[in-house]
């Protein structure tokens, strides 16, 4: 399963990252990735779906991205994030985007999903190399730092 | 041409990046706007002309699903076109939502290229030449 999920989680990822929110990633080995790089105010979002195929995508971002998301998606100054709730939203939708168009990169366009609300949790300074360390975790760089991408799958029916 | 376009998202986020694509587009609009749910949608029906409603389907309250069928059962709101927007890649699911009555799709992230071509088409410009 792993193998099968890296590449096309990286393809969408970086594909929606630059189309939705204007904002480049580049992919990056995980063994290449400094553990201390990693020790910082994060935020984890988590999208469950379900279908003939039930689990859920997570993903890491630095507290810091949000509001360069924000402001990037609507086209305004980074200046005028003041409404942290109008953040959330931003990049809940961006995984939404995110979940929706990996399920169908990993199963095609034939199966139904049922995708949930996004939730979000933040995360201080609490240790990430767990999630680095496991084999359905992609890892990306960019200029709010480094970004983790897992899928989670429950079970197939 | 101007148009009264209603948008549907439980996203205040992805309301405000439909909007600027609209005009990104060069889709001429008299008025925007907004409903977060297909409850609040109904609601705007119930009070102004709409000429075109942009929804998407996962919605808290009244999905679009839920919107677009209550919206069948009207003589005057059945008229409007709808053109869902949604992060669902499903073909399964757009066949559904076809047969239902929507009169596009548009899959997120979307372009104002999209936009502009199912405009062009419901008012007739692709085929005035």
């Amino acid at each position: 399963m792993q193998l099968e999920t890296q590449q096309p989680m990286t393809d969408v990822f970086c594909r929606v990252m630059e189309s939705l929110a204007f904002y480049f990633v580049d992919p990056v080995n995980k063994a290449d990735v400094n553990i201390h790089a990693l020790d910082m105010p994060y935020r984890q979002l988590s999208m469950r779906f379900e279908g003939p195929h039930h689990g859920s995508l997570v993903m890491y971002i630095p507290q810091s991205m949000t509001p360069v998301i924000w402001a990037n998606m609507l086209g305004v100054d980074e200046s005028e994030a003041h409404d942290a709730e109008q953040q959330n939203d931003a990049i809940r939708e961006l995984l939404n985007v995110i979940c929706g168009q990996t399920l169908t990169e990993l199963w095609g366009t034939e199966p139904v999903f049922n995708l949930h609300v996004p939730q979000l949790q933040d995360l201080d300074k609490v240790s990430l190399a767990h999630t680095l360390t496991r084999p359905s975790t992609c890892c990306f760089s960019s200029d709010d730092g480094i970004i983790l991408l897992e899928i989670h799958v429950d079970e197939t029916c | 041409m101007s148009l009264n376009v209603l948008l549907v998202d439980d996203s205040i986020t992805v309301r405000s990046v439909m909007e600027k694509t609209l005009h990104l587009a060069g889709i001429q609009t008299n008025m925007v706007l907004h409903a977060a749910n297909g409850k609040e949608a109904l609601d705007i029906l119930g009070k102004e002309w709409v000429d075109l409603i942009f929804a998407d389907i996962n919605m808290p309250v009244m999905n679009g699903v839920e919107m677009i069928e209550k919206m069948s059962h009207d003589g005057l709101m059945k008229t409007i076109p709808v053109v869902v927007v949604s992060t669902e890649g499903s073909q399964t699911r757009i066949e559904q939502l076809k047969d239902k009555g929507i009169t596009a799709y548009i899959r997120k992230p979307f372009q104002p290229e999209d936009f502009k071509a199912i405009v062009d088409d419901l008012t007739g410009l692709n085929n005035a030449a």
